[in-house]
């Protein structure tokens, strides 16, 4: 085996690959061979490093030196001033944000220091195309441990114990559903792993995909052997199709080893793994529509009962978990449910991973303790907002959740206190909006994207998210009224009250919330007519102060609509019929002679 | 590779694999780790330290040692003294040796670090 002196990492996510990450690992390796070094400095491609907003990420080790925004022509200078000469290029390295001191080593980084990695401990670490690096972190051991030393009932009791919940947004205790499975005997039974993410802005079960992906068949395996399944599935989206590629590879690697497929490591425990691919229907990821959908049928959900553990894929019981909740399996096997239970408050247990987007300095993927609060995630970790803009809201929970503004920030992040504060963990992307966020356009936003995902087998979500858009519609047009709101209101609850799935159920949350949250805001769209964030052009109207207008004729230039007239030095005018409310003129004039009202 | 047919043999099987990662793993637990700093430049390079850093590479390799690492670091500026070694032991201050050969490469791994002796070339100055 070689015996490398230095390793290099570089980000091989979908995210920095499609920064050029690819040709950077060919230049840094065709830099090593000029300066013959290819026998003590290995390349290798990661899954993700979480610090999206400064991809392509080259890491070095063992001194942690962490190079960010690469560009393939820098390969050439990390190598022959890096690697060759001991001299980090302190123009790659990461720069503090406050101090705008260059960060050596990466553990010092704000972004990591608050960071606990259990769902993502492989993530950016190992190559996900080499199986034995999984073995070196462990991999398969807790494999081994279950089925050679350990009863059913204790895998269950530990996964139990440890406290863990469905992380794809329910939060249903884990080891409760393993156990419910467990009692139903059939002549087949499976384990399903649902990776159909859905949520916008959320690609944390894609990264696990990408960078661990024999942690997440490892745990569908440990179910199966607790559960009595012999076939686990893996209903992944056709849109993911590096993840896909990776999990192929994976598959294939664990049945060349033998940790996948007939009498598994000389027991009598036998699980094989195959993948479904979906279209990428939201609503798909509900767990009932997920098992239409993989047995080809349509992807509608039905009522439950009859829960899946008991009828579920082809009328068999079937255990289904996320991503992120497998991924924690192995670990919690292998280090025991009371260390689970010490990270996390007493009814959310462990970690949480979470995709940070929207206006937050550190676009990217985290994961904290839960009951961290959602100040350090944004502040600490995300570094606060861009542009150094004020903070106005997050919505957690994606499409299903909710608003969390100021008041909330000091909130400890787990399952129930969100419910509490009207939002949800959902799968845990994060979307973080600043000032310049129009509350009632953010919902429309979301229910955009419910309509249309609705898969419209039930009325009140078929028809019901239809006619809160419409509403929403009317009050960013400065149609409505302080009826509509209270018409929204009704309708939102009469959807989370009559809606089949969690899909409509969840719909109105973001109305709901933001209606609790920012009611003036909707009262100034209906009442007086205007947008305060500057959003909704069609209550907004650009006009030029004759006092302050020197006739420069710079926005006269700059209107795209010729809506401006006015001669030199001569005051400028707007002609409203045909101002397209683009802001061009407000942004150009020198003289804050435009005002936006 | 064929098939791992039970538990044990996936034990086997990880600590060759360990090597894999090795180096990555020594970077996650740098603190707790000795650490062997080869001062390089332009300087140190000419004055021969990558032979010396790479003599503690092999030597490492020989012993099997898990908790000391090599790191490389830009010239200290101290030219005269290269090729220049600092010894850094977790929650110590990193100590210097100047001109060193390959006997003193030895001397400092063996007498210094593996077996905590005190020995003769340690410079009057700390590099902070």
């Amino acid at each position: 085996m070689q015996n490398y002196k230095m390793h290099m990492l570089v980000c091989g996510g979908t995210g920095c690959k499609s920064a050029n990450a690819d040709q950077i690992v060919l230049n840094l390796k065709k830099a090593l061979s000029e300066c013959g070094m290819s026998d003590d400095v290995s390349v290798t491609q990661t899954g993700c490093f979480g610090f999206c907003e400064k991809g392509p990420i080259v890491k070095i080790l063992p001194d942690n030196t962490f190079y960010t925004q690469v560009k393939p022509e820098d390969a050439n200078e990390i190598v022959t001033s890096h690697i060759l000469y001991g001299r980090k290029v302190h123009r790659l390295l990461y720069k503090d944000q406050t101090t705008q001191e260059a960060i050596e080593d990466s553990k010092h980084m704000d972004f990591y220091k608050k960071q606990h990695r259990v769902a993502l401990r492989n993530c950016g670490f190992i190559d996900p195309g080499n199986i034995e690096e999984y073995i070196a972190r462990d991999g398969y051991l807790a494999l081994a441990d279950c089925i050679t030393s350990k009863s059913r009932e204790e895998v269950i009791q530990i996964v139990k114990d440890s406290g863990l919940r469905g992380r794809g947004g329910a939060g249903f205790p884990t080891g409760l559903k393993w156990e419910i499975s467990s009692r139903y005997d059939d002549d087949q039974k499976y384990v399903v792993c649902n990776a159909d993410e859905g949520d916008p802005g959320a690609f944390m079960d894609r990264s696990i995909l990408e960078g661990d992906p024999h942690a997440v068949l490892e745990a569908m395996a440990i179910c199966g052997y607790a559960t009595k399944a012999s076939e686990g599935r893996i209903y992944i989206r056709a849109e993911y199709p590096l993840a896909i590629k990776r999990l192929e590879n994976a598959v294939k690697a664990a049945e060349e080893y033998g940790f996948l497929g007939e009498k598994i490591l000389g027991t009598d425990f036998s699980f094989k793994v195959s993948l479904t691919f979906g279209a990428g229907a939201f609503v798909c990821g509900e767990e009932t529509a997920l098992l239409r959908s993989m047995e080809g049928g349509r992807g509608e959900p039905t009522t439950k009962p009859p829960f899946p553990s008991e009828h579920g894929l082809f009328g068999k019981p079937t255990t289904i978990n996320n991503v992120e909740t497998f991924a924690n399996i192995p670990v919690i096997i292998r280090q025991g449910a009371k260390w689970y239970r010490s990270m996390g408050t007493e009814k959310s247990a462990g970690t949480k991973v979470f995709a940070l987007a929207g206006k937050i300095n550190n676009v990217g993927l985290i994961e904290v303790p839960m009951g961290t609060t959602l100040r350090e995630v944004i502040f600490d970790i995300g570094g606060g907002i861009k542009n150094g803009k004020k903070f106005k809201a997050v919505q957690t929970g994606g499409p299903s959740g909710g608003c969390l503004t100021e008041k909330d920030l000091d909130t400890p992040i787990d399952f129930d206190n969100l419910i509490a504060k009207g939002s949800m963990m959902g799968s845990g992307g994060m979307i973080v909006m600043d000032e310049d966020s129009c509350m009632p356009a953010v919902a429309k936003f979301y229910l955009q994207f419910t309509q249309e995902e609705s898969c419209g087998k039930c009325t009140p979500c078929r028809i019901g998210t239809t006619r809160l858009l419409e509403l929403l519609e009317l009050i960013c047009n400065g149609e409505g009224t302080l009826d509509s709101l209270e018409e929204l209101r009704r309708l939102s609850m009469v959807i989370k009250d009559t809606a089949l799935c969690g899909l409509g159920q969840t719909a109105p949350n973001p109305v709901l919330s933001t209606l609790n949250a920012f009611w003036d805001e909707y009262v100034a769209h209906v009442v007086e007519k205007k947008c305060p964030a500057g959003v909704c052009t069609k209550l907004l109207d650009y006009t030029i102060h004759a006092d302050k207008c020197k006739g420069c004729t710079m926005c006269f230039r700059v209107c795209p609509a010729g809506a401006i007239t006015g001669k030199v030095k001569e005051v400028h005018i707007i002609d409203v019929s045909k101002c397209i409310k683009c802001g061009a003129c407000m942004d150009t004039c020198k003289f804050n002679a435009i005002t936006r009202g | 590779m064929g098939v791992v047919k039970s538990k044990e043999d996936l034990i086997k099987l990880r600590e060759s694999c360990r090597q894999l990662v090795k180096v990555r793993v020594q970077g996650e637990q740098i603190e707790d780790l000795t650490q062997i700093t080869v001062f390089m430049g332009n300087s140190g390079f000419r004055s021969g330290a990558k032979e010396i850093m790479n003599h503690f590479f092999s030597k490492l390799q020989e012993l099997g040692a898990q908790d000391i690492v090599v790191l490389q670091a830009d010239s200290s500026g101290l030219v005269a003294f290269e090729p220049l070694v600092g010894v850094k032991r977790p929650g110590s201050e990193q100590v210097l040796f100047g001109k060193v050969n390959l006997e003193k490469a030895d001397e400092i791994l063996q007498d210094f670090i593996i077996n905590g002796k005190s020995i003769d070339g340690i410079l009057a100055l700390t590099n902070s």
